[in-house]
C-alpha cells in the first residue's frame, strides 16, 4: 500500500542549484589547492640549502681556479681521488661535496706519496697505442696546505703504475722508485663505511614502519599516489621512476655531480609530486609517504656516493 | 567533483538550508563543512557513515554561524528569505502556500526543535541516527520531537494528528 506523500516529504525534495553546486565546489577546490604550512617551511629549507650550497660551490670553483699552480715544495694537507678513470677524462674535483670523489688526509701515506714524487722523470709523450687508451687510471688532486693544487693521471695497468701525467704542465714522467706502486695503491685505497649497509637497512625498516604508520593513521589498505586523477597518478609515479633511475645511472656511472645539482634534482621532484599530490590525493598519507621515501633515496645517495 | 562532494552535498545543503534558512548562507557554510571534512578526514571513523560524520560537521558549523550572528534563538523567515536573491531552494519554497507556510513555521520555533524536526521529518532519519547527528540520548530526541510538533502546532495548524 502506497503511503500517502506528506509536506514533509514535499520539503525533502528541495532542488540544487547545479550552477550554485560547480562554483561551491571550485571555491571548495580553490582552497584545498592553496600550499599548505608545512609545504612552505619545507619550501624554505630547500632555498636555505639552495643559497648555502650555490655560495659553497661558488667559494669552492673560485679557490680552484687560483689555486692550480705549480706546488711548491711544501707538505701535502689531503689528495682528491677517482678510481676506474680513462684515458680521455679527469673528473676529480678537490672537493668532498662531489659523489664518489675519495680524499685521502692520512698524513704518513700523504708524506710518502709526496717524497716519491721526487723520483719522477719525465719522459717523451708515449706513443698512441692500446696500452694507454685503454689503461685503467686513477686520477689524483693533490691539495697543498697553501691551498695550491696539481692534478696528475697515475696509469694502473700495465706498462704501469709509473707512468703519471700531470695535466698542468701536460708532461707524461716515470716512476721508477721501488715502493711508488705501493705507495698509490695505499693513497687510493677506497674506505667504505662499515655502516653502510646498517643504514640501508635502517632506512628500509624506518619506510615501512612509516608506511604501516601512515596506513594505520589513516585507515588505508594501500597508499596510493594523485587520488582519482589518472594524470596526477602517473605524473607523480613518472617522478618516482625518475629518481629510482637516476639512483641507478649514478650508481653504476659513477657520476661526479656536485651535491648541489642532486639536491636540486630531488627538491624539485618532489615539490612537483608534493604539490599534485595535496591537491589531487584524498588524505596526506601520501604526502608523507613521498617526503619521507624521497628524503629516505636522496640519504641513500649521499651516503653511498659521498665521501663522508 | 570529488566523490565525497558529488555523493553528499545536495543533502548537506538541504540540512542546513532548512537551519539557516537563506540559500546563500548555506551555500557559504556548506563550503565551510566540506572544507572542514577534506581537512580532518584522517579524524572519520568508520564506525558512522560518511553521512552522518559531515551532517554532524554542518550542524557545527551552522552553529558557530549562528552564534557569530547572535541568531542562536530563531531567524525571522521574511527578513531573511527578502533578502535573498530569488533562486531554486527558495523559489521552490514560495512556488506552494502550505510549503511557504511550513517553512515560515520552522522559522519560529527554537533551533534545537527545528533540527529535529529537519532530521526526524524532512531527511526521515530514524530515531538513532538522528540521536548520533545530535549527540543526544534517543529520548532526549523523541522528547525534544514531542515538544517540538507542540510548538509548530501552536504556529501552523497544518500538523496532522498523527504527529
Amino acid at each position: 500500500m502506497n503511503k500517502k506523500k506528506t509536506i514533509w516529504d514535499d520539503l525533502n525534495e528541495l532542488p540544487r542549484n547545479e550552477v550554485a553546486e560547480k562554483e561551491t565546489w571550485q571555491k571548495i577546490e580553490k582552497n584545498l589547492s592553496k600550499p599548505k604550512y608545512f609545504i612552505n617551511v619545507l619550501t624554505g629549507f630547500v632555498t636555505i640549502a639552495i643559497v648555502f650550497l650555490i655560495f659553497a660551490l661558488l667559494t669552492t670553483t673560485n679557490k680552484n681556479e687560483m689555486a692550480i699552480q705549480q706546488a711548491s715544495e711544501q707538505s701535502l694537507e689531503s689528495v682528491f681521488f677517482l678510481n676506474d678513470s680513462v684515458f680521455d677524462q679527469f673528473d676529480v674535483k678537490p672537493s668532498s661535496w662531489y659523489t664518489f670523489v675519495q680524499k685521502n688526509t692520512d698524513e704518513q701515506q700523504l708524506k710518502e706519496f709526496h717524497s716519491l714524487l721526487t723520483a719522477n722523470k719525465k719522459v717523451d709523450t708515449p706513443k698512441p697505442s692500446i696500452e694507454y687508451l685503454n689503461g685503467a687510471y686513477v686520477d689524483i688532486i693533490l691539495k697543498y696546505k697553501n691551498g695550491e693544487l696539481k692534478r696528475y693521471k697515475v696509469l694502473l695497468t700495465k706498462p704501469g703504475p709509473g707512468y703519471i701525467y700531470d695535466l698542468d704542465t701536460k708532461d707524461w714522467f716515470y716512476n721508477d722508485h721501488p715502493n711508488f706502486e705501493d705507495s698509490v695503491y695505499k693513497l687510493t685505497r677506497e674506505e667504505y663505511t662499515s655502516w653502510l649497509p646498517i643504514f640501508i637497512i635502517f632506512n628500509l625498516i624506518f619506510t615501512t614502519l612509516v608506511e604501516k604508520f601512515l596506513k594505520r593513521k589513516y585507515k588505508v589498505e594501500k597508499i596510493k599516489f594523485g587520488g582519482e586523477n589518472t594524470v596526477a597518478k602517473y605524473t607523480i609515479y613518472g617522478n618516482i621512476f625518475l629518481i629510482g633511475f637516476f639512483l641507478l645511472l649514478m650508481i653504476f656511472r659513477q657520476f661526479v655531480i656536485h651535491i648541489f645539482w642532486i639536491l636540486l634534482f630531488f627538491s624539485i621532484l618532489l615539490t612537483i609530486n608534493i604539490m599534485i599530490e595535496s591537491k589531487y590525493g584524498k588524505n596526506k598519507a601520501g604526502i608523507y609517504m613521498l617526503i619521507s621515501s624521497t628524503i629516505g633515496l636522496l640519504l641513500f645517495i649521499l651516503f653511498f656516493s659521498l665521501n663522508i | 567533483m570529488d566523490q565525497l562532494y558529488r555523493e553528499h552535498n545536495r543533502t548537506i545543503f538541504k540540512y542546513i538550508f532548512y537551519l539557516v534558512q537563506n540559500e546563500s548562507v548555506a551555500e557559504d557554510l556548506l563550503q565551510d563543512t566540506f572544507l572542514k571534512a577534506y581537512k580532518n578526514y584522517n579524524q572519520f571513523r568508520n564506525d558512522a557513515s560518511e553521512l552522518t560524520w559531515l551532517r554532524k560537521i554542518a550542524r557545527n558549523v551552522v552553529y558557530d554561524y549562528f552564534r557569530r550572528k547572535k541568531l542562536i534563538e530563531f531567524i525571522p523567515f521574511l527578513k531573511s528569505h527578502e533578502q535573498t536573491v530569488k533562486s531554486d531552494a527558495i523559489e521552490f519554497i514560495l512556488e506552494n502556500e502550505e510549503r511557504k507556510e511550513l517553512f515560515d513555521a520552522l522559522s519560529k520555533l527554537k533551533v534545537n526543535h527545528r533540527e529535529v524536526l529537519i532530521l526526524r521529518k524532512i531527511e526521515q532519519l530514524s530515531i538513532e541516527e538522528t540521536a548520533q547527528i545530535l549527540g543526544w540520548n534517543t529520548e532526549k530526541v523523541k522528547n525534544t520531537q514531542r515538544q517540538a510538533i507542540n510548538a509548530l502546532r501552536k504556529i501552523w495548524k497544518g500538523v496532522e494528528d498523527d504527529e
